[in-house]
């Protein structure tokens, strides 16, 4: 159980992005590839804005149709397996989220437990080559088998 | 649900205009059902010398950079694949996904599965690792996800239910099939020997092991000859190979052979050698077998299945270049039997494998999951 004054950030090889409520998560060190959409959407989402649990918690109990210790309890499991999978780490300190993000609705939506989808066979497709540190402007393998991509600027 | 109203999206991550068995079948496949009232469209991984769209016999063709592009830190580019495919199939309202052999860029259909729901159907063409399936896996997840599995041969069938035991309900075997040539086969000429090697030029073909043997078939008929048709990485091992054993005036790489030629090749040839370490059903020997021709192939995967030892050809170990040399000199030794399990090939493939009866297997199949409930997937 994590306090929930807690921060969590993504770990420096970790790639995401959310879009239209998915998150997709990359652990750039060994190719894993994870996504979350829904609940565990909007979790990571606000996790990754830099939001403590409790605001995490408080985020996810108004918009969707759920008792407040049962988000808890989802969300607490939650970060254990994102430390588990090396996703994140904790920080007790740290800035809060840039913006407080409004979430406009009418009505509660139908809430679904986060589930965290994994795929630990793609390692060879999405894996940096070599492989973290110094991420800098290293290119993905290409499936086809030559170079592929070009470096971020 | 009837043909005429059904939209299939097939997922092939190779399509035409590549070439090699998977490719080709569906290449007539396609057009088959469409020609019973299905509406196609194809997504396919795409690579720079091939357009990002195209039409194949009326059917549109969509390819997709998939994890190309892909750099540290940017999901730029599989966020916008993501984004594209998930419009085509708003855009196209699918009835039905055929996934048309498992491939990693299945990631992109279940991320986007509920942007259109379907049923979904996989048809697996090679035997799957020999290794426990993880749920944590792709692979591991879309055999969880689809409706239905079918799959090319009893081999796989069997190994995959073994492997994964909750597909046994929701699969069944359809053999792949060949339309019968237009033209009739010349009988078989054995003056000189013409030993036909086909495929891909990757290791799990096993042509090197067909070189080997051909030392010991030149020893015995010097005037035979060995081709190999085909192309791929393993083309210049196989070239040294050939030079190592001294067979540069005997041997001949002819590449990559259009399909519509592949019969003629066959009906030059006195036999076919199928020597692979890995084949999920062997469409070679189908080739071979419309066209009257014996086979000499490894015990292995669905070759068993297309050819039936000592009535249509032989079948010999696995990696044993002595008995593929012994199996082919016994049918050159004797013409007589050759050309009775050429003769008895080509009456059982047009019974077995027959075309008609495996499009109006996907025809009944396709119409009977078409009817499935659309539901959610968890990816």
């Amino acid at each position: 159980m994590q306090a929930l004054h807690y921060r969590l950030r993504p770990r420096e090889e970790v790639a995401a992005k959310v879009i239209d409520g998915e998150a997709i998560i990359i652990n750039l060190a060994n190719g894993v590839y994870y996504s979350m959409d829904k609940v565990g959407g909007l979790i990571w989402d606000l996790l990754q804005a830099g939001n403590s649990l409790e605001e995490i918690i408080v985020a996810v109990t108004d918009r969707y149709d759920v008792s407040r210790e049962k988000v808890e309890a989802d969300i607490q499991e939650l970060v254990e397996e994102l430390l588990r999978e090396n996703l994140v780490a904790l920080s007790e300190d740290g800035a809060g989220p840039a913006e407080t993000r409004q979430i406009a609705q009418e009505g509660k939506l139908l809430y679904e437990v986060p589930k965290l989808n994994i795929y630990r066979d793609m390692g060879d497709l999405l894996a940096l080559d070599p492989p973290v540190p110094g991420l800098g402007d290293t290119a993905w393998k290409d499936p086809t088998g030559g170079s592929s991509g070009e470096p971020t600027a | 649900m009837t043909a005429k109203s059904m939209r299939v999206l097939f997922w092939s991550e190779t399509f035409w205009p590549r070439v090699g068995g998977v490719e080709n079948l569906a290449a007539k496949l396609l057009p088959a059902l469409q020609h019973r009232g299905y509406e196609f469209i194809v997504v396919s991984w795409g690579t720079p010398d091939l357009p990002r769209e195209q039409l194949y016999e009326g059917i549109p063709v969509y390819r997709f950079p998939f994890f190309s592009g892909l750099a540290a830190g940017n999901l730029d580019p599989l966020m916008e694949t993501s984004a594209h495919v998930a419009k085509l199939k708003r855009d196209f309202g699918p009835d039905l996904v055929h996934i048309n052999s498992y491939g990693r860029s299945v990631l992109f259909h279940l991320i986007t599965a509920n942007t259109h729901p379907a049923p979904m159907l996989l048809t697996l063409h090679q035997a799957l690792p020999n290794e426990p399936v993880g749920r944590e896996t792709l692979l591991g997840k879309i055999l969880q996800t689809v409706d239905w599995v079918t799959a090319c041969s009893a081999a796989v069938l069997d190994h995959t239910g073994e492997l994964v035991r909750d597909i046994i309900p929701r699969s069944s075997l359809i053999y792949n099939a060949l339309e019968v040539p237009t033209f009739d086969p010349q009988p078989i000429s054995f003056d000189p020997p013409r030993l036909l090697c086909l495929g891909r030029l990757v290791p799990e073909k096993g042509f090197d092991l067909a070189l080997t043997a051909f030392t010991t078939i030149l020893d015995r008929f010097p005037g035979a000859r060995l081709v190999m048709a085909g192309d791929g990485p393993e083309r210049e091992r196989l070239q040294q190979q050939m030079i190592h054993l001294g067979l540069v005036n005997s041997v001949e790489f002819v590449g990559r052979v259009p399909p519509e030629t592949v019969a003629h090749l066959i009906d030059e040839s006195t036999l076919v050698v199928i020597p692979s370490r890995l084949e999920g059903f062997g469409l070679v020997a189908l080739e071979a077998a419309l066209m009257a021709r014996p086979v000499v192939a490894t015990h292995v995967g669905g070759l068993p299945e297309v050819v039936v030892h000592e009535q249509t050809g032989f079948l010999v170990e696995s990696e044993n270049s002595h008995a593929l040399a012994e199996a082919i000199a016994l049918l050159l030794n004797n013409p007589a039997t050759a050309k009775k399990f050429g003769q008895a090939a080509r009456s059982r493939a047009e019974e077995v494998f027959s075309w008609e009866r495996h499009v109006s297997a996907y025809d009944a199949l396709y119409r009977r999951l078409g009817n499935y409930e659309r539901r959610v997937v968890s990816t």
